[in-house]
C-alpha cells in the first residue's frame, strides 16, 4: 500500500518536474488568452 | 456622447475624426481600425473597451537597417529555408487585447506565419516568409498598429540563457518528499494516543517505515536544501556569519541526529521536519525572487540608442551598426533619431531635443560647424554629422565610466543578517550552557540535548519572516504603481533620511506646461486658424500649444513655412499668421531674459503672446509638507530663473543647486553620504543616471513606466507621484513589521527551547512546534502587510 501511494505520488513529480523543465510555468498570462481568440481561418471555411 | 477615442480610449483633444460613425483621436487610431475592420479583427473591440494603443504618427518608421544582411542576422533568432523568426520587445504590450491582436498577425499579413506572445517579457515572437516580407516590413507593420518595436544596443545582446527553474524544481522535489514523510512518519506519532498497548504490526514494520524516511530525505538534503549550505559556507569563508550559518547548522544536526537516531533504533527521527522546513523556506525564497520581468532596472545609455545609423561612405548611403562607427565617419541623422556620439554639424538644419539628457524639452538650433553632444534628437529634417568622438566615449557615455556604476549590488538582507549575528551568538552559549549543566546531571544525556537544542532553535521561522513580509509589501506598491527592484530597497528607504530631486522633469511635468496668454483676447475664428497653423509644427511648443487650444474646427492652411529656428507663417482664410519668437514677429516689448514665450501676429498686427511655465506636479506642496522630517535639496541641470517659485513651495532648510552637470549631481550626492546620510533620488533622465546610482535609493519619476528609464533602483508612475511620504512611511512599517515577526518567532524558540534544554524534545513535538511557528509567521505577514496598507493608503486615490 505504502509503496504504491508513494510510487503513484513519484510518477506526479516527475510530470511536475518535466512540465516545470519544458517551461509550463514560465508565462501564466498569454495562454488564457490564446483560448479565447477563434480560429477564423476554419470558420470562414465553413460558412463558404 | 462619450468623447473619447473608440480605439485607444484617450480623450479627444486635440482634433477629432469622425469614421465609421465612431470618433477617432487621430489618424493612426482610424487606421488601425481600418485594418482590423478589413481583416475581420472587430472582436479586438469586444474583449476589452479602449484597448488599442495609439500610434503615435512621430515615431520612427525607418526599419530598412534591419534589412541589411549583418544587422538581419543580428536581430533574428532563426533564419532558413525562407522562413525567418525574430522576437521583437514591445513595450506597449499591456492587456488580454494587445496579446489577441499580436496572435492574430497572420490574418492580418498572409506572408506571415504564425506570432507568439510572451506577456511577462512583453516579447512577441514573429515567425515569416522573408522571400515575401522583409524584416523591415514586419517592424513597420507592428509600428503601424500601435506596436511599435523596440530594436536598440541592448537588443543585441539578449541571446542570453532562458530561465532560471532550478528553484522551482528544488520546491517541487521538497513538496514531494515532505508529503510523503509525513505519510510514514504518521504511524508512529499516533502512538502515543492510541490507548491499547503497542501494536504488533507497528513494531514489525517500524524499520521499514524510517528508512523509508531516511531514503526520501536524501533528495531533500542534497538537492533542495543546497543552496542554503553554500551560502553559509559563502558567508564562513569571508568570515560573516549570514542568516545562512544557524539554517545549515539546523539542517544537518536535524539529518545526523536523526540518522543516528534511526540507526540505533532510539525514535523515528526528524524526517518531517527536515523535509518541511526545506519546503516552507524555499516557498519563502520564491515569493521574495518573483519579480517585474518586464520592467528593467539597470538600463544604460545603450538601450537608448539605435542599434543602427545611416553612414555615408563614399557618396552611397549605407546602414552601419553603431559598434563600427569610427571618428571621423559621417553619419546621417533623420527626425527623431537619436545622435549616437559627439559630432560636428555638416550639413543640415539641426534643431536639437537634449531633454533625455538634461531632463528639458527645448529645442536647440545648431549651425555647420557646431559641435553636438550625443544623446541628443534631432528634429526636423536629415542632417549630415561628422563624428569627433567613438560612441563609448561621448560625453553622455562617460559618465558610465565612473567608478558608482562599477560597484555591485551586494543585495543582502541587512536586517536579517545582522540579527542572525546576535541569534547564533546566543543560541551556542544556551547549548554550551546546558550542556555544562547535562554534564553534572546526567552525563549520558549531553549529546541528546545539545542536538535539540540546535535543532529546534533553527531560525526557519525567522528566515521566513523578512521574505514574506518584503515580498508582501513589494506586490502593495507595485498595485500603487511603484515597482522596486528588489526587496533590498524597502530596507534602504526605511532608512532614508535625506531627499534629493531633480527639478526638470521630476517635480515639473514633462509633456505639459502651464500657458498664459496676454494681449489682444482672441475670437474663435482666430483660435481656429492659429490651431490650423500649429498643427503643421514638430516643435514642442508648438505641440504643447496646439494641444491646449481648445477649438475643434481646423481649416485648410496655405503656404506653411517653417523658419528654422524662429517661428511659422502662413495664410489662412486669406489672412497671413505668423507665429514664433519675438524678433520673428517683430515685437518690442520688454521681457525678462529667462522667459519662454510664443508670440502671434496676424496680417502684421501683433496680437499677443503665450507664455510657457513650468508646471509643476500635482500635489507636490502637499507632498513636500509631509516630508518635515526628511532634509530636501534640489538639483537642477537649468538656470535659476524659477528659484523664487520653487521657495514658495519648498521649506528654508531646502538646498538648491542649479546649473548642475550630471557629474556635479552624482558628486552632491556623494557628498551628502561623506555626512552619514542615506540619500533617496528622485530623478527622471539620463542626466541623473550617476546620481541615481550613488545614492542609496534611485527614483526615477516615468509618465510612462515601459518607456526608457536609466537605470535605478525603483520605477514610480508619475500618476502616483504624491504618494511618495505615504511610500515612505509603509516601508518604515514594513521594517517594523519584521521586528515583530522575529519577536513571534523567538517566542516559539523559547517554548521549543524549554522542550529541548529539560531534554524532552520528542521528534513529535518538534513536527508540531516547527510548521507552526513557520506558518503563523507567514499568516503575520500577510495579514498585517495588507492592514497597514490599507490604513496608510485609506485616504488616497
Amino acid at each position: 500500500m505504502v509503496m504504491a501511494s508513494v510510487s503513484l505520488a513519484a510518477v506526479f513529480l516527475g510530470l511536475f518536474l518535466l512540465g516545470a523543465k519544458k517551461g509550463q510555468f514560465d508565462e501564466d498570462e498569454s495562454p488564457a488568452v490564446r483560448m479565447l481568440k477563434d480560429d477564423k481561418k476554419v470558420k470562414d471555411k465553413i460558412d463558404s | 456622447m462619450a468623447d473619447n477615442c473608440f480605439h485607444c480610449g484617450q480623450k479627444l483633444e486635440a482634433e477629432e475624426i469622425l469614421f465609421d460613425q465612431k470618433q477617432f483621436c487621430c489618424l493612426g487610431c482610424k487606421t488601425v481600425y481600418e485594418i482590423l475592420n478589413l481583416n475581420g479583427l472587430e472582436d479586438f473591440y469586444a474583449m476589452n473597451r479602449d484597448a488599442g494603443v495609439r500610434p503615435d504618427d512621430k515615431a520612427n518608421r525607418h526599419f530598412e537597417f534591419l534589412d541589411t544582411p549583418e544587422i538581419f542576422e543580428k536581430v533574428v533568432d532563426f533564419s532558413d529555408d525562407g522562413t525567418t523568426l525574430v522576437t521583437f520587445h514591445i513595450p506597449v504590450i499591456h492587456c488580454t487585447s494587445c496579446v489577441w491582436l499580436l496572435e492574430s498577425l497572420h490574418e492580418i499579413h498572409p506572408t506571415i506565419n504564425y506570432s507568439t506572445v510572451h506577456f511577462s517579457q512583453k516579447d512577441v515572437q514573429v515567425s515569416f516568409k522573408d522571400q515575401e516580407i522583409k524584416l523591415s516590413e514586419v517592424a513597420r507593420l507592428l509600428t503601424q498598429l500601435g506596436y511599435k518595436p523596440t530594436v536598440n544596443l541592448q537588443s543585441l545582446n539578449k541571446k542570453q540563457d532562458g530561465h532560471d527553474r532550478t528553484l522551482l524544481l528544488k520546491i517541487g522535489v521538497a513538496g514531494f518528499c515532505f508529503g510523503n514523510i509525513m505519510l510514514l512518519a504518521f504511524p508512529e506519532y499516533s502512538l502515543p494516543f492510541s490507548n491499547n498497548s503497542p501494536e504488533a504490526w507497528l513494531e514489525g514494520n517500524k524499520e521499514f517505515f524510517r528508512w523509508g524516511m531516511f531514503l526520501l530525505s536524501l533528495p531533500v538534503m542534497f538537492f533542495s536544501a543546497t543552496d542554503y549550505f553554500k551560502s553559509a559556507w559563502q558567508g564562513i569563508k569571508n568570515k560573516f556569519i549570514n542568516i545562512d550559518v544557524p539554517i545549515a547548522i539546523g539542517f544537518w544536526v536535524l539529518f545526523l541526529r536523526s540518522t543516528y537516531d534511526v540507526i540505533f533504533d532510539l525514535s523515528p527521527g526528524f524526517f518531517d521536519s527536515i523535509a518541511a522546513l526545506a519546503f516552507f523556506m524555499l516557498i519563502g525564497k520564491w515569493f521574495q525572487q518573483r519579480t517585474y520581468k518586464a520592467l528593467a532596472f539597470d538600463r544604460d545609455y545603450k538601450s537608448f540608442y539605435p542599434i543602427a545609423v545611416v553612414k555615408i561612405k563614399d557618396g552611397v548611403e549605407e546602414p552601419s551598426l553603431l559598434s563600427d562607427l569610427k571618428v571621423g565617419d559621417r553619419i546621417l541623422i533623420r527626425n527623431e533619431e537619436i545622435i549616437p556620439a559627439d559630432a560636428v554639424l555638416i550639413r543640415g538644419e539641426a534643431m536639437i531635443d537634449n531633454s533625455f539628457v538634461t531632463g528639458e524639452s527645448k529645442l536647440i538650433p545648431k549651425n555647420p560647424g557646431d559641435k553636438i553632444f550625443a544623446g541628443g534628437k534631432q528634429s526636423g529634417s536629415v542632417i549630415e554629422l561628422e563624428m569627433i568622438k567613438n560612441v563609448n566615449q561621448s560625453y553622455l557615455t562617460q559618465l558610465w565610466n565612473n567608478e558608482a556604476f562599477q560597484k555591485a549590488d551586494s543585495g543582502l538582507n541587512r536586517l536579517t543578517n545582522s540579527i542572525s549575528r546576535y541569534f547564533v551568538i546566543t543560541i551556542l552559549f544556551i547549548a554550551l550552557a546546558s550542556a555544562v549543566f547535562w554534564y553534572f546531571y546526567d552525563s549520558t544525556q549531553i549529546m541528546q540535548v545539545v542536538t535539540a537544542i540546535l535543532i529546534i532553535t533553527c531560525p526557519c521561522a525567522l528566515a521566513l519572516s523578512s521574505p514574506f513580509i518584503l515580498g508582501n509589501v513589494m506586490r502593495i506598491l507595485g498595485e500603487k504603481k511603484f515597482y522596486i527592484k528588489s526587496t533590498s530597497v524597502i530596507e534602504s528607504m526605511a532608512k532614508t533620511n535625506e531627499i534629493v530631486f531633480d527639478k526638470t522633469g521630476t517635480i515639473t511635468e514633462n509633456q505639459s506646461a502651464e500657458v498664459k496668454y496676454s494681449g489682444e483676447e482672441l475670437n474663435v475664428n482666430e483660435l481656429s486658424e492659429i490651431k490650423s497653423v500649429l498643427k503643421n509644427s514638430n516643435h514642442p511648443l508648438s505641440r504643447i500649444l496646439y494641444e491646449k487650444l481648445r477649438t475643434n474646427q481646423l481649416i485648410s492652411v496655405q503656404h506653411y513655412e517653417e523658419i528654422f529656428g524662429k517661428g511659422q507663417i502662413a495664410s489662412v482664410n486669406g489672412k497671413e499668421i505668423k507665429i514664433g519668437s519675438k524678433s520673428f514677429v517683430g515685437a518690442t516689448d520688454i521681457t525678462p531674459v529667462n522667459q519662454t514665450q510664443v508670440y502671434i501676429s496676424v496680417d502684421g498686427k501683433i496680437k499677443g503672446k503665450y507664455e510657457f511655465q513650468n508646471l509643476y506636479r500635482k500635489g507636490l506642496e502637499n507632498l513636500i509638507e509631509k516630508l518635515d522630517e526628511y532634509g530636501l535639496s534640489i538639483l537642477s541641470g537649468d538656470n535659476d530663473s524659477e528659484l523664487a517659485k520653487l521657495k514658495t513651495i519648498f521649506p528654508e532648510r531646502t538646498n538648491f543647486h542649479f546649473n548642475q552637470s550630471p557629474e556635479d549631481k552624482l558628486l552632491f550626492i556623494e557628498k551628502l553620504q561623506s555626512q552619514e546620510k542615506e540619500v533617496l533620488m528622485l530623478g527622471d533622465g539620463l542626466n541623473d543616471s550617476g546620481a541615481l546610482k550613488q545614492s542609496d535609493t534611485g527614483i526615477v519619476i516615468s509618465e510612462d513606466i515601459n518607456n526608457f528609464s536609466p537605470s535605478c533602483d525603483a520605477i514610480l508612475d508619475s500618476k502616483n507621484f504624491a504618494f511618495l511620504p505615504e511610500f515612505l512611511r509603509f516601508s518604515k512599517l514594513s521594517i517594523k513589521l519584521i521586528w515583530t515577526a522575529f519577536l513571534i518567532s523567538f517566542l516559539y524558540n523559547i517554548v521549543g527551547l524549554a522542550f529541548a534544554i529539560s531534554g524532552n524534545l520528542e521528534p513529535v513535538v518538534a513536527a508540531i512546534l516547527m510548521p507552526i511557528s513557520s506558518i503563523s509567521v507567514v499568516i503575520f505577514a500577510t495579514l498585517s502587510t495588507r492592514l497597514s496598507a490599507k490604513m496608510i493608503f485609506k485616504n488616497l486615490e
